[in-house]
């Protein structure tokens, strides 16, 4: 089903929003999966993904107060919809599932959750 | 404030993005700023900044979004005009192709026409002071004779006495017929573009030196400058600078100077300059006002106006001698000489004429409109088929100038697509263009800033105008009719397009009786009888070496079976200079005729085979007095007149004959009368013309006979050799020489008809758009008569008998117009023929052979269809 495809970044990106909860907002997104990911994230990608998760209904957002932080500008608070929720679950289910079929013994690594 | 993002990174993010998403990228942007600044120091944190900008720089965010319901989302019904635009191009390709050669043919021929038009008008501006130099004329007043040779004194005084001219260059040559033989080595070559000029020439012009000083290179006797292309020829890759050309094997002339290549868009085309100061006679060292071989540019100062230096001059010329019966001086416009109808005598390009930039124009502008009109009758006729499209648009809430947008926008992207086809074809047929128009274009010189800006603009014209009325009619449908499924197209729309398909025959059929009007005039010309019989007369220059031994060479040559005859003369009769004076004594009054004249030899009537009409040509006596020692004016010549000269003096032929005259300088007798014959283009009358028996010859002239041409060329080529071994052979005919006279004509003629060909086959373009559309729509007719009975040949003659009636019309109109328009073109020629039935009978049978041809086709497809494919449907 078009629309429910949730893709690896995005699924990041919804996590991380998940996490901060009540502060989620583009810099803290960026900064809370560099240190979670310890990878390098463009600010960029994550606007671009948050709007984009936003179209697909995944997030919805508010702008917060204005305040003198930020020369004014209002910070874009996210939260994940129920509808995101959902689809992270189907991703992390889909995931146990097939965990789930590989044989232990094939991997040399400790695999279970 | 210093620690702050960068200012042009925040301007362009706040141009570029989406306002929808701008505060929330510029607040995260602000805040990752001063947390970079924080931990890097400014500088990092600004190029951070300023790649965070770039990154957001994607399709995504620059990609405008609707965030009220209320405002138009234009740029996805733009995409949506597109996409529909395409789809009904490849839907009908056809119809697509005929619309896009059409419009591209005929903007190839618009391009081609710019280039060539820009090159017209390009002509000597490229000297630094192109807008003040001059050139000066003479004008002969009983006569009206204007010709550009003037005295040798006339620009040294002028500068000397006048403070309003800052320069002035006199140029000298020996002319076409006595060319220079210049030798370096075992490389021997005759030239003829070899000027004597005074030192002052890059005063005046800026004709670029690759070496040498502009200054000094012209002021030693026996300098001479030569363009890079005679260095070459001459000298290959040694280096020109210091060596020595020996001309006319006798003097030597050092190699001061390397010109560039002399610009095609110069009037002046010259391969040689030499220093004034190398002429060492008399005649040239002294300046005089009684000469009359040298032309002169003068610079004038900034601000001066020409007219003022003119009213000047005769009071100049009355202070500075006493010589009766000079000139009139005038100065020309140096940026005026390439398109005034008056030639610079020694310029060996043809100059042309504004008043065939305007025709080329002109006739630009006619196939440009063939080709529109095209658009306009297919897009009209096709509009049944868009009908239910623009129906539901107006259902769904367009309004008409969105449906005159989207229309317009359709003509104009094909139109676009068309003008890249017709660049493409420029391109491709430079070559052919050249031949025509008789220039050497390139492909570079399509892509310079005019012609493409030209393009552009002529694109963005013929699509507005192509477009503008099917877009009106289109967008002007009703919903309700055109849904309602019983929609035709409306009247009013197919009287229009009649009107229009007549307006291109009218074009077409007048481009065609055009072409054959202009083919019939240069041919009567070329055939004319012209008092004088020009085929296979062969015209060498005369050296030194063959005047002395004329008559052993003479005698020589006529032992060749081949030669029939041979004279000399001092021109060849295809252009004999006016310019003198003769004066008749032994009569009550004396009376001055202006006199074209010509030096021959006593053989030279029975040569060309002319008639005398009363008296004796000139005789071995004038031969004799003249060749004698005895001084200039006491020799007698004799004097041969023609008509018209006879007729100026307004005596019989019995009471002129054996009277004395003078002619400027030369005391003689007038020996007879011979008939007139055409010494000039058939454009003039025939002047009055005398010969004289002055032995001051420059050709030979051969008559053979016209079998086997080549060996009698090749045998007298033998001859030549054993007398002149070290001058290279070089020979014309005179016919050539005569038929070169019409090359604008026949440039003309060729330019016509290749142009009343494309046009015709643009037209039919469209005619064969327009004839399909109708056997369409006339399919169930065509399908229900067949059933009751009606034959093929009376079907197709139902189809066509539209189309018939159309071209009839237009012919009906174009024959007028172009016998009006054409009689004024032949009015320029003294001599022409009267348009008769040929050329109109010609173009009917061709246009209407053509378009039923074209209709024939389309219409005999429909009428043999079986009737059951088409009505089976209903």
């Amino acid at each position: 089903m078009k629309g429910t495809y949730l893709g690896e970044f995005e699924e990041l990106i919804l996590l991380t929003v998940g996490i901060l909860g009540e502060g989620a907002y583009g810099v803290a997104i960026k900064l809370e999966l560099e240190k979670q990911a310890n990878r390098k994230i463009s600010i960029g990608a994550v606007h671009a993904s948050t709007n984009r998760l936003e179209e697909k209904g995944y997030l919805e957002s508010e702008f917060g107060v204005k305040t003198k932080e930020r020369g004014g500008k209002r910070k874009k608070y996210y939260t994940v919809t129920i509808y995101g929720q959902k689809a992270l679950k189907m991703a992390m289910d889909l995931r146990k599932n097939m965990w789930a079929q590989i044989d232990p013994s094939a991997f040399s690594i400790k695999t279970s959750f | 404030m210093n620690n702050a993002p960068p200012k042009s990174a925040r301007f362009l993010l706040k141009l570029l993005c989406d306002p929808h998403f701008h505060e929330e990228v510029e607040g995260d942007l602000d805040e990752l700023f001063e947390h970079n600044l924080e931990s890097f120091g400014l500088k990092k944190a600004r190029r951070r900044y300023w790649g965070d900008v770039f990154k957001h720089f994607n399709w995504y965010f620059i990609t405008r979004r609707n965030t009220s319901g209320n405002s138009q989302n234009i740029f996805d019904m733009w995409t949506n005009y597109l996409k529909i635009a395409f789809r009904n191009m490849t839907k009908n390709k056809g119809y697509t192709a005929m619309n896009i050669m059409g419009l591209g043919v005929g903007m190839a021929c618009a391009v081609l026409i710019l280039v060539y038009s820009l090159h017209e008008l390009s002509f000597d501006r490229f000297h630094e002071k192109a807008n003040r130099t001059y050139v000066a004329h003479s004008t002969f007043t009983p006569a009206n004779l204007t010709v550009s040779s003037t005295p040798s004194a006339l620009s040294p005084s002028l500068q000397a006495e006048f403070p309003e001219v800052e320069a002035g260059v006199r140029f000298q040559s020996r002319g076409a017929f006595n060319a220079y033989t210049v030798q370096y080595k075992e490389n021997v070559f005759k030239e003829v573009d070899l000027f004597y000029v005074d030192s002052t020439f890059f005063k005046v012009f800026s004709f670029e030196l690759l070496a040498g000083n502009p200054e000094t290179c012209l002021n030693q006797p026996y300098s001479i400058v030569l363009t890079e292309e005679m260095a070459s020829k001459y000298f290959g890759q040694e280096d020109p600078m210091g060596k020595v050309l020996k001309i006319d094997n006798r003097r030597d002339y050092q190699v001061t100077g390397v010109l560039k290549d002399i610009p095609s868009n110069s009037h002046i085309q010259f391969d040689f300059l030499t220093s004034y100061t190398s002429l060492t006679s008399n005649f040239f060292k002294i300046p005089r006002w009684n000469s009359a071989s040298f032309t002169t540019y003068l610079v004038l100062k900034e601000g001066v106006k020409p007219e003022d230096v003119e009213a000047k001059i005769p009071d100049l010329v009355k202070r500075s001698t006493d010589e009766e019966g000079l000139p009139e001086y005038t100065l020309e416009p140096l940026l005026d000489i390439h398109l005034s109808s008056l030639g610079v005598d020694f310029d060996p390009q043809p100059q042309n004429e504004m008043k065939y930039l305007y025709i080329f124009g002109f006739i630009g502008i006619l196939i440009l409109s063939i080709a529109s009109i095209n658009y306009t009758n297919l897009a009209t006729a096709r509009a049944v088929f868009r009908a239910k499209e623009i129906g539901m648009r107006k259902v769904m809430g367009a309004y008409r100038h969105n449906l005159f947008y989207q229309f317009m926008s359709e003509s104009l992207l094909i139109v676009f697509i068309s003008a890249l086809l017709a660049i493409v074809l420029a391109m491709l047929t430079i070559p052919y263009f050249n031949a025509l128009a008789d220039r050497q274009f390139v492909i570079a010189d399509l892509w310079q800033f005019e012609p493409i800006a030209g393009v552009l603009l002529i694109a963005l014209f013929v699509g507005l105008l192509a477009g503008i009325y099917p877009a009106i009619v289109l967008s002007g449908f009703r919903p309700i009719t055109v849904l309602k499924g019983s929609f035709k197209n409306s009247k009013s729309g197919v009287v229009v397009r009649k009107f229009l398909v007549t307006g291109q025959f009218v074009i077409s059929i007048s481009l065609i009786i055009g072409t054959v009007v202009v083919f019939e005039q240069l041919s009567y010309m070329q055939n004319k009888d012209l008092g004088y019989n020009n085929q296979n007369v062969v015209l060498l220059p005369l050296t030194s070496g063959i005047r002395k031994n004329y008559p052993a060479f003479k005698a020589e040559m006529l032992r060749e079976p081949g030669v029939l005859d041979m004279t000399l003369s001092s021109e060849s009769p295809t252009k004999i200079d006016a310019g003198y004076s003769m004066i008749l004594k032994d009569v009550d009054v004396e009376k001055e005729v202006m006199v074209a004249g010509l030096r021959t030899d006593i053989d030279f009537l029975d040569a060309f085979q002319m008639k005398l009409i009363s008296g004796t040509f000139m005789t071995d006596v004038d031969a004799k007095s003249v060749a004698s020692d005895l001084p200039f004016d006491e020799k007698t010549f004799g004097f041969v007149l023609n008509e018209q000269a006879l007729a100026e003096f307004d005596l019989s032929a019995e009471e002129i004959i054996g009277k004395r005259a003078f002619m400027n300088g030369r005391n003689g007798v007038i020996r007879g009368v011979v008939q007139d014959f055409h010494f000039e283009s058939l454009r003039e009358k025939i002047k009055p013309m005398v010969f004289m028996s002055d032995q001051d010859f420059n050709s030979v002239l051969v008559r053979i006979s016209g079998q086997n041409v080549e060996n009698t060329i090749s045998k007298i080529q033998a001859r030549w050799r054993r007398i002149a071994p070290n001058v290279p052979f070089e020979y014309d005919f005179i016919e050539n020489e005569y038929n070169a006279l019409y090359s604008a004509e026949s440039k003309l003629s060729k330019l016509f008809g290749v142009f009343a060909i494309l046009g015709i086959f643009i037209a039919c373009f469209g005619l064969l758009g327009l004839i399909s559309f109708a056997t369409i729509q006339k399919a169930r007719e065509i399908g229900v008569r067949k059933v009751l009975g009606a034959s093929v040949s009376s079907l197709v003659l139902l189809l066509n008998r539209d189309f018939a009636k159309l071209v009839l019309i237009a012919f009906v109109i174009s024959v007028p117009l172009a016998f009006f328009t054409m009689n004024g073109w032949l009015r320029s020629f003294e001599y022409r023929i009267s348009i008769g039935f040929v050329p109109v009978v010609l173009a009917l049978l061709m246009t209407s052979l053509i378009a039923f041809l074209t209709i024939s086709i389309q219409s005999m497809r429909a009428a043999v269809a079986n009737p059951v494919d088409v009505l089976k449907e209903e």
